[in-house]
């Protein structure tokens, strides 16, 4: 075992410094015990860290009244004692944005040495929880020295959000992005056209492309 | 009958103001709710950079950014400083209140800056 805590780490990457980082999609709210208002987070890993599951969110313990679903109680710790103190996160995505598969750019030629590029599944809202406009269906950038978040490639429209929904070409869900072998072309895994239904996830299938 | 006449004179007077007010505070904010059309927001000036560093941290998970997602956008809100600061300060609804240990009024001021740099840049 490298490290530990991680709800959901998805994403997985080494830095051209050689450090390895972690995406971790966040709590939702649903499920047994629900958590209202939990980001996705990018984590360098320091191996034998644990790294907050279940009881932070982030830097940020779950017993916080900002975690607590509207209309249920304030969440308690399930562990009795915590391994270690919670570390900081290097950059904290929007709640339900599914930050997924990454990359770090190693060529000049593409820019951005050293920062990351992360794929943003976006969320699966209701089912999740809520949100009030499309988070996520993207490519963003991160320093991860500073944790700004930029956004690097996205769908222009009304609104953030998959190109199905804006009514235009570009983006669905972004599901990871690796740069080739020369460093100067990044590839996004793009997973095609997924909406929510009463029934669970509904895949579009065709509909995946490169 | 005098007394009425410049009663209703002065509800038409404050209802113009009123209505001038909202039509100038409006115009002076970008209604954009998606991508900015100029690309990102170039960030040259220190405080603006240190503001946005105080919105990656606390900000950027629930108005991503400053567009809506888990809450609302920011970027269409034709909102000022001080309405802005006290609900930082003190929340609103789902939104958590943000204490000086948090955000210290330094980072406050900042983080301002940073929220309306990029409510001008559209």
């Amino acid at each position: 075992m490298v490290a530990w805590g991680f709800r959901n780490p998805f994403g997985l990457a080494f830095a051209p410094d050689g450090r390895l980082y972690v995406a971790e999609n966040g709590y939702d709210e649903r499920g047994s015990r629900p958590v209202w208002g939990a980001a996705d987070h990018l984590w360098v890993v320091t191996p034998g860290t644990w790294y907050g599951w279940p009881d932070f969110s982030g830097y940020l313990p779950l017993t916080r009244e900002e975690f607590k679903p509207p209309g249920k109680p304030p969440l308690a710790f399930v562990l009795a004692t915590h391994p270690n103190p919670q570390p900081k996160p290097v950059a904290v995505f929007g709640v339900h944005s599914s930050s997924n598969g990454f990359d770090f750019s190693r060529h000049p030629a593409f820019g951005h040495v050293g920062q990351a590029f992360v794929a943003q599944f976006g969320d699966m809202a209701p089912n999740v929880g809520k949100v009030l406009q499309p988070v996520g269906f993207n490519v963003v950038r991160v320093d991860v020295s500073t944790g700004v978040i930029e956004d690097f490639a996205v769908n222009k429209g009304r609104g953030n959000g998959p190109a199905s929904w804006v009514g235009s070409g570009g983006l669905e869900r972004p599901v990871a992005a690796r740069f080739d072998p020369s460093g100067t072309a990044l590839y996004v895994v793009d997973f095609g056209v997924m909406t929510m239904t009463s029934k669970g996830p509904a895949p579009q299938p065709g509909t995946g492309v490169l | 009958m005098k007394h009425c006449t410049v009663r209703a004179s002065t509800s038409w007077v404050l209802l113009a103001l009123l209505a001038a007010g909202i039509v100038w505070v409006g115009g002076c904010s970008s209604a954009r709710r998606g991508e900015p059309l100029h690309g990102p927001l170039p960030v040259t000036d220190a405080q603006v950079e240190r503001g946005r560093l105080v919105f990656m941290q606390h900000c950027q998970k629930c108005h991503p950014g400053g567009e809506a997602g888990l809450g609302p956008g920011l970027n269409d809100k034709p909102f000022p400083k001080f309405l802005q600061h006290f609900q930082i300060r003190h929340g609103l609804g789902a939104m958590p209140a943000f204490s000086p240990a948090e955000i210290s009024e330094a980072q406050l001021d900042d983080l301002l800056e940073y929220v309306h740099a990029l409510r001008r840049h559209g």
